[in-house]
């Protein structure tokens, strides 16, 4: 039967609640000195974890967990997909957590995703920024990618240019 | 089976001299389409009334949607099942979004605990639970809770779509906590 990690433990260890330290393996917390625990991950599957959607048709779209259906998957809710049901294989945790109640309507999950700035909060995540370059590259016209060589050349004449110099100066 | 929809099939046996209004039996078929709902529902008929397909009819299949598909409930499902060497009756808690997806999962499940065809399971009655204290399965207890949390352990980064997927890559794929 699978369980949830902290009750796995908890029936594994059970004098050593709530959370045991110094198990390794699977275990979600680990300790450097007895009896301190310390947490590894810092995102966790919860309501309210928003989550990037990594496959399949709304691939890069973002939405919020609803609730949790079992140990493979979540009802997922946003402004921009589909309330749904997905495997945590199609999305990936993010760093950000809107205030969500468990089973919230879609209305309910988008007023909760402008109270809490998730679009904001999203757009500057790196994942979000590189997402946006790549978008912005494949868009690019013929003209925009000349631009480009040209801009990438004068790049590297500077750099090459300056490091010229410092051997110079470094060799007298 | 999965992706299974929920029928009510209505029947009976065909009026004969003797009974000219003979008795009508409704039965909830969970089956991929209608046609494998009518199929099982006379081999249901055979089983419980001795009324078979060439003395019987079916006046109406009709599907039976879902009332509120957009919130996780939890589904009691009561179970006859023909193992390789006797029957057994079982009692197995679901999560799911519909009764429909509810029983495509109890197929499934048993169809890798147990081996068991579609053909060999009955569903006797399923019903969802609403009170979280009447759920008995330590399985689905373990998600009520509304302040759920745990991480993801192993991730693995997938090809955004199948069309990107490929059996050899020219660097290993990166594995991140």
């Amino acid at each position: 039967m699978w369980l949830l990690p902290h009750l796995r433990a908890t029936l594994l260890y059970p004098d050593s609640a709530p959370f045991p330290s110094l198990h390794l393996g699977n275990c979600f917390f680990y300790s450097s000195s007895p009896g301190v625990s310390k947490m590894v991950y810092t995102k966790f599957v919860e309501i309210g974890r928003i989550v990037l959607i990594n496959y399949g048709v709304d691939a890069g779209k973002i939405a919020a967990i609803v609730n949790v259906v079992d140990q493979n998957r979540a009802l997922i809710d946003g402004p921009s997909i589909k309330r749904q049901v997905v495997n945590f294989k199609r999305i990936t945790l993010t760093n950000i957590v809107a205030k969500v109640g468990i089973n919230s309507s879609t209305p309910a999950v988008i007023a909760a995703f402008e109270k809490a700035e998730v679009a904001k909060k999203w757009a500057e995540t790196a994942a979000a920024k590189k997402a946006a370059k790549k978008a912005t590259r494949a868009n690019l016209s013929d003209f925009d990618r000349f631009k480009v060589m040209v801009a990438k050349k004068n790049v590297r004449a500077a750099v090459a240019k300056s490091f010229k110099a410092e051997k110079k100066a470094l060799a007298n | 089976m999965g992706n299974l929809t929920e029928f009510v099939v209505v029947g009976r046996h065909v009026p004969t001299e003797a009974e000219p209004s003979p008795k009508l039996y409704r039965m909830r078929i969970f089956a991929p389409n209608n046609l494998v709902a009518k199929s099982r529902y006379w081999q249901y008929m055979k089983k419980l009334q001795r009324i078979k397909k060439s003395v019987g009819e079916i006046l109406h299949v009709g599907e039976v949607p879902e009332k509120n598909p957009n919130v996780v409930k939890n589904f009691g499902i009561w179970i006859r099942y023909d193992s390789r060497s006797g029957t057994h009756n079982m009692y197995k808690e679901y999560r799911e979004l519909s009764r429909a997806d509810a029983v495509s999962a109890c197929y499934m499940d048993l169809a890798g605990r147990h081996r068991a065809r579609a053909r060999s399971i009955q569903i006797i009655r399923i019903q969802e639970v609403e009170k979280s204290e009447d759920l008995r399965r330590a399985y689905v207890q373990q998600f009520l809770n509304s302040k759920i949390k745990f991480p993801l352990p192993q991730r693995r980064v997938r090809a955004t779509s199948k069309s990107f997927k490929t059996v050899l890559k020219a660097n290993l794929p990166s594995i991140s906590a």
